[in-house]
């Protein structure tokens, strides 16, 4: 098998393409020790079997951001037989800059100009032949879209790996200074036999550039590096030189087109207007809970109806006896209790999906930088915490898109504190029971809570684990697209399959385990489900709770469905006995510990995946169980003193 | 000037770029290099992080980032908020509303008016052998050239 790398920068189509050559056979991993996920898909072309693997989208090869090191890494070490330089023909120039950071670092490269459909449509035209000369490399113009170019593009991949490609590159040349320098290092390297794997002209580039991994090759071998000020005038001067290189070749090889108003210039007029700006985005939010919640809860309805039939059904068949039970309430109730979210969850990823796809995102994120900068994060981490209000493992696993590692893990740790709509069950129920008539104020004010506490933890994790550095925005807006569906689907696939991966096995296990304890030697008092809550009650007594709610508490960790379930099943009838057994000011201090503590099993285990490792999972267990005990204690003392 | 103080619909030209050199890779390799043309585009809500182009791509810069790149003008007339201490301008026009034009009036500024800048934020100038206080607001409005 040969392997095909696809590099890029980001919004450059290049995981369309990658969709459109592999089509659904693709696979997502994360690459090793690090949680940047790695697709991989394989293409069978002409008898030879191919494996892509879609490479992050980046700017530059430097060795500092995650992206860019898993990238240069992968370049560097796995030399794959085809590396693929994806640029957009709309805009060309970042691309190409990356193109020759890449020629500079490896052989067999070619050059992918995509979206070419597009550039058609706006009497743009690019001279492939003018490309090849200057840049020494085949070139292909693709659309991903109309699925042009891509058996050229295929024909192309088999031609350099059965006839492989050393690029010259001889018509570039840095300013003499650079070269002299140049020259000096590549003489000192040649006389290393353990660089010969590497172009030598790329590290005497890096060395003059001070990049630290090179840098410290170079340091075994006793080749020095400039000073930090000399190197920072080198970046400058070579970066400098290509974009002037680039320039001279976009001239000969491109027609630039008369310039009009472009649909995407008017949309951005308006969508980051700034005033208009956040009523927009407002709306766009709305929009996409409004679709994820009322749109998709028929479906939703469908799923509960299925699994109460199904329930029903496996009872008349089986009889009564144990085994039914751990059938009916244990695992269909159980696992049926969090597929019913599925539809949900898809329809929040294809909004999510829609937004990201057609270019609003971004556009999001800068609209509403500013007020999250003060929490020291940026609009983007946003965008994943609103998804937590429906559900938070999809909140987590949203933040994939946070380029920033710091912003993300704040951003995993403080999504568990947007209450999910697993929790409302409880407030509805409690706030019922103990206040009535002013459910809605109630409820309500725990949302409130639940934001503004969001909003503390973020800032409260930013000064203990980053000491408050503010996170850089530098992003690009794309140009509005048109999501097709193919690539709607695969997003939304991608991202929700694993939630259903997790029905399957965390979820399953756990709604059995709990049928056990609630249920052995024998149900109710004497359960072990009984023996666990009174191990626990003498800490909660403090804020006045029962064993009982001590042991609905445990079972909800599960998932905080749970919390309402065990009520009905300790309690027999909550709405009459709780009065007796509780006062109000508990039920609220009760209702603001299931808001605030600990994350549901399967949020545990995608921060546990997402944050990458169990560090950051224990750290978040035990983090919320303090806040809430704190803030439910606070409740309890306060409420002792007014009622 | 800063890019950050390049009034928004102008056009400037990179004369450096300052970044840590973490950073400092990936803005150099987006296009923000030495001798680019870069075009503000326009301005988040609050005035912060605001859109730029550069090498054809829209890119955001938060104003504590575009303050590390070092920039010129480039067109002949540019707002006065871009204006250097020290120098000398002359008025070239007023984009403002009727409000705005009697302001100005009443400060003594016209077309063809000379300034010479002594300082910034906001800016005092010497027009007529007399200072007068120009906010960054009104300045973005003032359209000068240098002499």
């Amino acid at each position: 098998m040969k392997t095909v790398a696809l590099v890029g920068n980001p919004n450059v189509g290049k995981s369309s393409l990658f969709n459109a050559i592999t089509g659904a056979r693709q696979y997502v991993a994360n690459w090793p020790g690090v949680t940047v996920s790695r697709k991989e898909g394989t293409k069978t072309w002409r008898g030879v079997e191919l494996k892509f693997v879609d490479l992050p989208g980046i700017y530059s090869l430097g060795a500092i951001s995650l992206d860019e090191k898993v990238t240069r890494g992968y370049l560097l070490r796995e030399h794959p037989d085809v590396i693929v330089v994806v640029v957009d023909a709309l805009n060309m120039e970042q691309g190409l800059f990356l193109l020759i950071e890449v020629l500079e670092m490896r052989e067999n490269v070619m050059l992918v100009v995509n979206s070419i459909d597009e550039a058609r449509k706006k009497n743009l035209r690019i001279d492939k032949y003018e490309l090849e000369k200057h840049f020494g490399v085949h070139v292909v113009f693709t659309s991903a879209v109309t699925g042009e170019g891509i058996e050229e593009l295929l024909d192309r991949i088999l031609h350099i790996i059965r006839k492989r490609e050393v690029h010259s590159f001889v018509n570039f040349k840095y300013q003499p200074e650079i070269e002299e320098r140049i020259n000096d290092i590549e003489k000192k390297i040649e006389n290393v036999k353990e660089l010969s794997s590497y172009k030598k002209r790329w590290l005497a580039i890096k060395a003059l550039e001070r990049d630290p991994e090179v840098v410290e090759i170079l340091g075994d071998y006793n080749i020095k590096a400039p000073s930090e000020l000399e190197a920072k005038k080198f970046k400058e001067m070579i970066a400098q030189r290509r974009y002037e290189y680039i320039d001279s070749v976009l001239r000969e090889a491109m027609s630039i087109p008369t310039k009009k108003m472009s649909l995407s210039e008017a949309l951005d007029h308006v969508i980051t207007h700034k005033f208009l700006g956040i009523p927009i985005f407002l709306a766009m939010m709305y929009l996409a809970f409004s679709f994820t919640f009322d749109v998709m809860s028929p479906f939703s309805d469908l799923i509960d109806r299925g699994f109460s039939a199904l329930g029903e059904w496996m009872r008349t068949i089986m009889g009564s006896g144990w085994v039914t039970s751990l059938v009916v309430n244990g695992v269909i109730g159980g696992v049926g209790a969090v597929l019913v979210f599925v539809p949900n969850i898809f329809g929040m990823f294809l909004a999510l999906g829609f937004m990201e796809e057609v270019g609003y995102l971004p556009r999001a994120a800068f609209v509403i930088d500013k007020l999250m900068y003060k929490l020291k994060l940026s609009g983007r981490s946003f965008m994943s915490l609103i998804l937590g209000f429906g559900c938070n493992v999809p909140a987590v696993m949203s933040t994939r898109g946070i380029p920033d590692y710091r912003e993300r893990l704040i951003t995993i740790l403080v999504s568990p504190f947007i209450t999910c709509s697993a929790r409302l069950p409880t407030y509805i129920l409690l706030a019922g029971i103990f206040f009535k008539g002013k459910e809605t104020v109630v409820i309500f004010s725990i949302y409130l809570s639940s934001i503004v506490l969001t909003a503390i933890s973020a800032t409260v994790l930013n000064k203990v684990l980053f000491k408050g550095q503010p996170v850089p925005l530098v992003m690009e807006l794309p140009r509005y697209r048109l999501p097709s569906a193919k690539n709607l689907w695969l997003y939304v696939w991608e991202r929700g399959k694993h939630f259903l991966e997790k029905a399957g096995t965390i979820i399953l296990i756990s709604a059995i385990i709990i049928w056990f304890l609630g249920n052995f030697p024998s149900a109710g008092d004497n359960s072990l489900a009984a023996d666990l809550g009174k191990i626990f009650e003498p800490i909660f007594r403090p804020l006045g709770y029962d064993w009982k709610m001590v042991t609905a508490l445990i079972f909800g960790a599960a998932a905080k469905e749970v919390v309402v379930s065990t009520f009905q099943m300790m309690y027999g009838n909550p709405a009459e006995v709780l009065p007796s057994v509780i006062t109000p000011y508990m039920a609220l201090s009760f209702m603001f510990f299931v808001m605030a503590y600990m994350p549901c099993f399967a949020t545990v285990a995608v921060i546990k995946s997402e944050a990458g490792g169990w560090k950051w999972a224990t750290f978040s267990i035990l983090y919320s169980l303090a806040v809430a005990y704190t803030i439910a204690l606070l409740i309890s003392l306060v409420g002792r003193l007014i009622w | 000037m800063k890019l950050s103080e390049a009034a928004v619909g102008t056009k400037v030209k990179i004369v450096s770029v300052n970044f840590q050199p973490d950073l400092q890779g990936r803005i150099l390799g987006l296009g923000f290099v030495p001798g680019t043309i870069v075009e503000v585009v326009r301005e988040a809500p609050f005035g912060d992080p605001r859109v730029y182009t550069v090498h054809g791509k829209m890119i955001t810069l938060r104003n504590s980032e575009a303050d590390l790149i070092e920039v010129q003008p480039v067109e002949r007339s540019f707002p006065l908020s871009m204006a250097e201490v020290g120098k000398r301008y002359v008025v070239k026009a007023f984009l403002g509303g009727p409000f705005f034009m009697s302001r100005v009036k009443s400060m003594g500024l016209y077309i063809g008016s000379l300034i010479e800048v002594r300082s910034k934020f906001p800016i005092t100038a010497l027009v007529d052998g007399r200072i007068i206080r120009i906010g960054m607001g009104m300045a973005e409005k003032i359209m000068v050239e240098e002499i």
